[in-house]
C-alpha cells in the first residue's frame, strides 16, 4: 500500500488544506517511505492486544456545577477583526 | 563566571543579601538577548514589561520581605506556552498575531518569576531542528553554523547561551531532551501528567509534556517543585501531592539498579556517542549502581505508534485553527470551503500540513484500524516492556540522540532521517514515563546527551542519578561561539 | 398493496445544568450575544474540557426514567467536522460506548425501544442574514443527552404520543427544559415505509429542523405518502437528509447520505475514563421523582379513578400535584377530577393557559370544592362562581358576598322555601300521592328557581320528600 496522488487530494479535502500539484508530488515522496514502513508493522501479531489511548485512564475528575465568570467582549473579539456587533461574522 | 551562567541558587541568594538587584540582574539579560540574539535566533517576542516586574521584586527585597528560592529569576517560554497580554505564536503565521486571553497553569505558578521572552521552536512543536519556524531559524549557540535541535530550539538555545535562567519546553516526542543534548543544558521530560498541560497549545494530547530545560540538575529539580502538581484545569493531571524534587539529589547512585537496554545501542547510532554513554555507565558502577542489561524488545516498533498517535492527534488538534475567532485570516473566499482552506493553507507550514494529512490519512474510516487503532495497541506492547524492565531496574541509560548536532539545512531534506533522529526519545512519550538528558562531555566541541529513564512518578531518582552524572562530569565552561 | 411505517428518532435535550459541560460559563438563555463565552468553551488553543458532575447525573436520571442500563464505564471519544458554529471543529461527544443503553418507554400498551443515551456538547448560533453568517457562542458547550429511539414507531399518532411521554418523563426528571421554540429540545426523525411481509421498502430517510411536534407529526405524514407514491410508481426514495420547509409544510432534500462526513470518531485523549459508582447510581435513583407512569399506577389504585379521569390528571406534572393538593383538603377524589376536568381544564384549554397561569389561589378552588361537598351551594353555582374566579381571581366567598349569592345551608331557609313552593303547586302534591314521582323534579326545579340556584338540589330533593311523606 502506498499514498498516491489521488488519496492525498481526498485527504486534502477533508484536512481543509489546498496543495500544489508539487506539493503533492513532495509529499507523496516524502510519505511514501513512512507508509511503506508502517505496512511493515504486519508481522506484530495484534490479535489479542487492547489499545492505548490514554496513558493513565484512571478516574476522570469531575468539576462541581458552578458558574464563573466568562471573558468580556474586548477579550472574546481581541484576535478577529471578523466582528460585527456581537458577532463573529463571516461572508456568505 | 559571568552574572548571566550563574546557577538559581547563588543568584536568589545575591538577590537575598541585596548584593544585587532583580533590576540589574533583568537587565543584564535583557542587554545580552539585544547582543547576541541577532545572530543566535533564540527568541520571537522579549518582554520589555520584565523590567518593571523586577522592580516590584526589588521592592520586596528592599522592605525585607521573604523571597522563594525561585522568585525574581528570569525566565523564558517555548512559544506554544499560552501567555496573557504577550503573544503566543507556536511559531506559526497561523498565530503570528494572536494573544491569548488567559495564561497557562505553568504560567500561573510562575508568577513571581520575570518573563524575558518567549522563544523559538518547529511550528507548533513539529520537527527536531527548529529549522520550521515561520519567523527565523535559531542556531546551536556552540557552533553557529549548526541546529539547536528542536522543538524547544529556542528554548534551548537561550538557556546553554545565558539569555535566561531556565526555560519552559514541550515534549511530545523528544522535544526537550534533543535540543537539550544538542545544547549542552539539562531538559526534562516528567511523568505525563505530573505537569499541567493546560494552556499548552496541543500537539499530540497523549503524549504532550510540558518541563524544564536548565544548565544544572539543582536548578532542573526546583523548577520542577513550582510546575508539577494537580491541577483541576488538566483532567489527565494527576494529584499526588507536592514534593520537593532537590531534597534527594545528594543521595548517590549506590544501590541503584540501572539497565541497559541493548535495542537503544543499535547500528544507527554515532560509535563516539556509544562510547561515551559507556563510560558514563561505567562511572555510575564505580559509585555503586548496579548494571544490568535489559530487552525493550518493541523499541523499534515506537515510530510507527508515535507517528500514528501524534499525527492523528495533531491533526484533530489543529482542525480548529480556521481564521474565524483567532488566526491567519485572509478575507477572500466565496464559500465556507475557501475560507477553510485558504486560511489553513497559507496560515500553516509545510511541515504541519504534511503531519496534518499523515494523520488525518491514519483516521479516515478506512484506514482507521490498520493505523491509528494499531498504533494504539502497539503502544500497548510498548507500555508493557518498561512495566516489566522497571520491576528489574530502577532506571535506564541510553543515548539523548543518535548523532552530534548536525549542519543546518543538512537533515531537513530526509524525512526518514530526521523522523529516527527522534528514535531514541519517542518511547518515553509512548509510554508516559518521565526521561532527562544531561550532558555527559563533548565530541568535536560539540556537547553529548545521555538520557536517564525512570519509572512513573519516578522523578527523583532520575534528577539523583542526573546529579551525579553532572558531579562526575564536572562543571562545563560556557565558551560557546557567542 | 399495504405499507407499515418505521419511524425511529433522535432526540436531543439540552441539560438543565447551571454551567456548560466543560467549562464555568453560564448556560443561561437569551443573554447578549458571545456573552457566556471563556477559552474552553471558544475552543482557543491550549484549553482542555474538564467535565460537569452534574451532566453525569442528569444523564443517569434520563436513564433511569427510561429504563435503560447504565454503563458504569464509558469514555467521551471525538467528532470531527468542519462547520462554523463548533468552535474546535470536533464535538465532544460518546460514540463507542454511551453511558446510558438498552432502555424501552411505554406508551399504551407498546413498548419503545431506547437503544442509547449519551452525552455530548452542544454547538454555537448561526443566524444567517444576506450577506453573512452571524455566529454567537453562548450556546457552545451547553451540555446535552442525545436519546436514539430503536425504529419502533410505526405512525405520525404514535410518534406524537411517543414525543409527549418522553416530554413529560424529562420535566418529571426534572433535567430539561424541554422548550422546543427555545432549541432545548430538538428532534430528528428517521422514516421509510415496508410491506407487511417486509419484502418491499422504501430507503430510510432523515428530517430534520422540526420545530414542533405539530411539524414532526406533519413531516412524518408528508413523508409516508411520498413514500407510497414513490413505491407505487416503482421507484424508491433516496438514502438522504431532508429539511422539514414549514411554510411550505413539505420536505426538502438537503445532502445524500452517500456524501456523508467522515468523522473520523477519535477517542478524546482530553479527559479520562468515567466511571460510575454503583452507590452514584442508587443515590440518584433514590432522588427520583415519580415517573408519569409510576404515577399513573398509583392513581388507579389510591383514587380509584376511572381510566379517563387518571390520564387527564396525570397528563402533566403540574396537573397532578394541583389534583392531590385539592384531594388532601377535599377527601372526594372522584368529586374533585370530575370538578377539574369538567370546569377548570376546559377553561385551561379554551383560554390556552397553564396551570401556573391562573390568577386565583389554590386554597381558594379548595373552598369552593367544600362549598359543594358541605352542600353549601350547589353544583352549577360552583361552576358559575369558578368562572368569575377565574377571571378575576377572586375568593369565592367575597364573590358570594358581593353577587348577593345566600348560601343556603341553614336547613330551616329552605324549609320555608318548600313550604312556599308547595303551596303554590298544590296539585303536584295530589300528583306524587298519586305515585307520580316524576313531579319531584319539578319540585326541585322551583325551589332553586326561588333561590336563584343557591339551595343544595341534594338537600332540597331531601327536605321535599320528607315534607310530602309526613302529608
Amino acid at each position: 500500500m502506498s499514498i498516491d496522488k489521488n488519496t492525498i487530494k481526498e485527504i486534502c479535502k477533508i484536512a481543509k488544506i489546498h496543495l500544489t500539484n508539487e506539493e503533492i508530488e513532495e509529499i507523496e515522496k516524502d510519505l511514501n517511505p513512512i507508509v511503506e514502513y508502517m505496512d511493515s508493522m504486519d508481522e506484530l501479531d495484534l490479535e489479542n492486544v487492547e489499545p492505548t489511548y490514554r496513558v493513565f485512564d484512571s478516574i476522570n475528575p469531575f468539576r462541581e456545577d458552578e458558574v464563573k465568570e466568562s471573558l468580556n467582549h474586548e477579550d472574546v473579539f481581541a484576535n478577529t477583526e471578523n466582528r460585527e456587533g456581537n458577532y463573529f461574522k463571516i461572508k456568505g | 563566571m559571568e552574572l548571566y551562567y550563574k546557577n538559581i541558587y547563588e543568584i536568589h541568594n545575591m538577590l537575598r543579601r541585596k548584593e544585587l538587584s532583580c533590576e540589574e540582574l533583568t537587565c543584564t539579560i535583557l542587554n545580552r538577548i539585544n547582543n547576541i540574539d541577532e545572530k543566535l535566533g533564540a527568541y520571537l517576542t522579549i518582554v520589555k514589561e520584565s523590567l518593571s516586574e523586577a522592580k516590584a521584586v526589588d521592592r520586596k527585597i528592599g522592605n525585607g520581605d521573604y523571597i522563594e528560592p525561585l522568585e525574581g529569576i528570569p525566565y523564558s517560554l517555548k512559544d506554544n506556552i499560552s501567555t496573557r497580554k504577550i503573544k503566543t505564536t507556536c511559531g506559526s503565521k497561523m498565530l503570528e498575531n494572536y494573544i491569548s486571553p488567559y495564561d497557562a497553569t505553568v504560567v500561573e505558578r510562575l508568577k513571581k518569576n520575570i518573563l524575558v521572552g518567549k522563544t523559538n521552536l518547529d511550528e507548533f512543536g513539529m520537527g527536531s531542528s527548529t529549522e520550521n519556524s515561520a519567523y527565523k531559524i535559531t542556531k546551536n549557540p556552540w557552533d553557529l553554523t549548526k541546529v539547536p535541535g528542536g522543538s524547544s530550539g529556542g528554548s534551548a538555545a537561550a538557556v546553554a547561551s545565558g539569555l535566561c535562567f531556565f526555560s519552559l519546553g514541550s515534549d511530545t516526542g523528544g522535544s526537550i531532551r534533543q535540543p537539550a543534548a544538542f545544547c549542552g543544558v539539562v531538559g526534562l521530560k516528567p511523568t505525563y501528567g505530573l505537569v499541567s498541560r493546560f494552556g499548552l497549545v496541543a500537539y499530540g494530547s497523549s503524549l504532550d509534556t510540558i518541563g524544564p530545560i536548565t544548565r544544572n540538575v539543582y536548578d532542573c529539580a526546583l523548577v520542577l517543585n513550582h510546575i508539577s502538581g494537580y491541577d483541576t484545569k488538566d483532567s489527565t493531571s494527576v494529584n499526588r501531592g507536592k514534593k520537593d524534587y532537590t531534597k534527594g539529589l545528594k543521595n548517590g547512585v549506590c544501590g541503584l539498579k540501572i539497565g541497559i537496554p541493548k535495542e537503544y545501542f543499535h547500528d544507527g547510532i554515532d560509535n563516539r556517542i556509544k562510547e561515551k554513554i559507556i563510560e558514563v555507565v561505567k562511572e555510575l558502577e564505580k559509585k555503586g549502581a548496579i548494571i544490568i542489561d535489559v530487552n525493550l524488545p518493541h523499541t523499534k516498533y515506537g515510530f510507527f505508534t508515535y507517528y500514528n498517535i501524534a499525527t492523528a492527534e495533531c491533526s484533530l488538534n489543529l482542525s480548529r485553527f480556521d481564521g474565524i475567532r483567532y488566526g491567519y485570516c485572509k478575507n477572500e473566499y466565496d464559500n465556507l470551503n475557501e475560507l477553510y482552506s485558504h486560511n489553513r493553507t497559507l496560515g500553516f507550514g509545510k511541515q504541519v500540513k504534511k503531519n496534518i494529512i499523515l494523520g488525518t490519512n491514519s483516521l479516515i474510516k478506512t484506514n482507521y484500524e490498520k493505523y491509528y487503532e494499531k498504533g494504539a495497541k502497539v503502544r500497548t506492547l510498548i507500555i508493557k516492556d518498561f512495566k516489566e524492565v522497571f520491576k528489574k531496574v530502577d532506571l535506564l541509560i541510553t543515548p539523548t540522540t543518535p548523532t552530534l548536532p548536525f549542519g543546518i539545512g543538512e537533515k531537513i531534506k530526509d524525512p526518514i532521517k530526521m523522523y529516527k533522529s527522534d528514535i531514541l526519545t519517542i518511547n518515553a512519550n509512548i509510554s508516559g514515563i518521565p526521561a532527562l538528558s544531561i550532558p555527559c562531555g563533548f565530541i568535536e566541541n560539540m556537547p553529548v546527551g545521555v538520557q536517564i529513564m525512570g519509572g512513573y512518578f519516578n522523578e527523583e531518582e532520575v534528577l539523583t542519578c542526573a546529579y551525579e552524572v553532572e558531579r562526575m562530569r564536572g562543571e562545563i565552561t560556557w565558551n560557546t561561539s557567542l | 398493496m399495504e405499507y407499515i411505517t418505521v419511524v425511529g428518532l433522535e432526540i436531543h435535550a439540552e441539560l438543565k445544568t447551571k454551567s456548560k459541560i466543560f467549562c464555568s460559563c453560564s448556560t443561561g438563555f437569551g443573554e447578549e450575544e458571545n456573552s457566556q463565552c471563556c477559552p474552553i468553551c471558544l475552543g482557543l488553543p491550549g484549553t482542555l474540557p474538564s467535565l460537569n458532575k452534574k451532566v453525569i447525573e442528569y444523564a443517569i436520571r434520563a436513564g433511569i426514567g427510561l429504563n435503560c442500563e447504565i454503563a458504569r464505564k464509558s469514555f467521551m471519544d471525538r467528532k470531527n467536522y468542519f462547520y462554523p458554529d463548533l468552535n474546535k471543529a470536533y464535538q465532544i461527544s460518546q460514540y463507542d460506548k454511551p453511558l446510558c443503553e438498552n432502555g424501552h418507554i411505554q406508551i399504551n400498551d407498546k413498548r419503545i425501544g431506547i437503544k442509547r443515551i449519551h452525552i455530548e456538547e452542544d454547538a454555537g448560533k448561526t443566524i444567517y442574514t444576506n450577506e453573512a453568517r452571524l455566529l454567537n457562542y453562548n450556546r457552545s458547550g451547553v451540555p446535552l443527552i442525545e436519546i436514539v429511539t430503536e425504529p419502533d414507531l410505526s405512525s405520525s399518532i404514535e410518534t406524537s404520543e411517543c414525543l409527549e411521554e418522553l416530554k413529560e418523563i424529562l420535566i418529571y426528571l426534572d433535567i430539561c427544559d424541554c422548550k422546543m421554540e427555545e432549541g432545548s429540545l430538538r428532534c430528528d426523525v428517521n422514516i421509510n415505509i415496508e410491506s407487511k411481509d417486509k419484502t418491499i421498502r422504501s430507503n430510510i430517510v432523515e428530517i430534520k429542523n422540526l420545530n414542533s411536534f405539530k411539524a414532526v407529526k406533519k413531516a412524518i405524514e408528508y413523508e409516508e405518502s411520498r413514500h407510497r407514491f414513490l413505491l407505487r410508481e416503482n421507484k424508491n426514495t433516496i438514502r438522504e437528509t431532508r429539511r422539514w420547509d414549514e411554510n411550505k409544510k413539505i420536505t426538502v432534500a438537503m445532502r445524500k447520505k452517500e456524501e456523508a462526513q467522515d468523522y473520523r470518531y477519535f477517542p478524546e485523549p482530553d479527559l479520562l475514563k468515567i466511571f460510575v459508582e454503583e452507590s452514584f447510581i442508587e443515590e440518584i435513583r433514590k432522588g427520583l421523582p415519580e415517573l408519569p407512569n409510576e404515577k399513573r399506577n398509583r392513581f388507579i389504585l389510591q383514587y380509584e379513578l376511572p381510566e379517563y379521569h387518571i390520564n387527564i390528571m396525570t397528563k402533566s406534572k403540574e396537573m397532578s400535584n394541583y389534583f392531590e393538593e385539592v384531594v388532601r383538603t377535599v377527601k372526594n377524589p372522584k368529586m374533585v377530577s370530575n370538578f377539574i376536568i369538567s370546569v377548570l381544564y376546559k377553561r385551561l384549554k379554551d383560554d390556552r393557559m397553564d396551570i401556573e397561569d391562573l390568577k386565583y389561589k389554590i386554597d381558594d378552588f379548595v373552598k369552593l370544592l367544600e362549598l359543594v361537598v358541605n352542600g353549601y351551594i350547589s353544583n352549577n353555582m360552583a361552576k358559575k362562581l369558578y368562572n368569575i374566579m377565574h377571571e378575576t381571581g377572586e375568593n369565592p366567598e367575597i364573590i358570594m358576598k358581593e353577587k348577593g349569592i345566600i348560601q343556603l345551608s341553614n336547613e330551616k331557609d329552605i324549609v320555608k322555601i318548600v313550604k312556599e313552593v308547595l303551596e303554590e303547586n298544590l296539585k303536584s302534591i295530589k300528583d306524587y300521592k298519586n305515585g307520580k314521582k316524576k313531579v319531584i323534579g319539578f319540585l326541585v326545579g322551583a325551589v332553586m328557581k326561588k333561590t336563584k340556584g343557591s339551595a343544595n338540589p341534594q338537600t332540597v330533593n331531601e327536605i321535599i320528600l320528607d315534607i310530602l311523606r309526613k302529608k
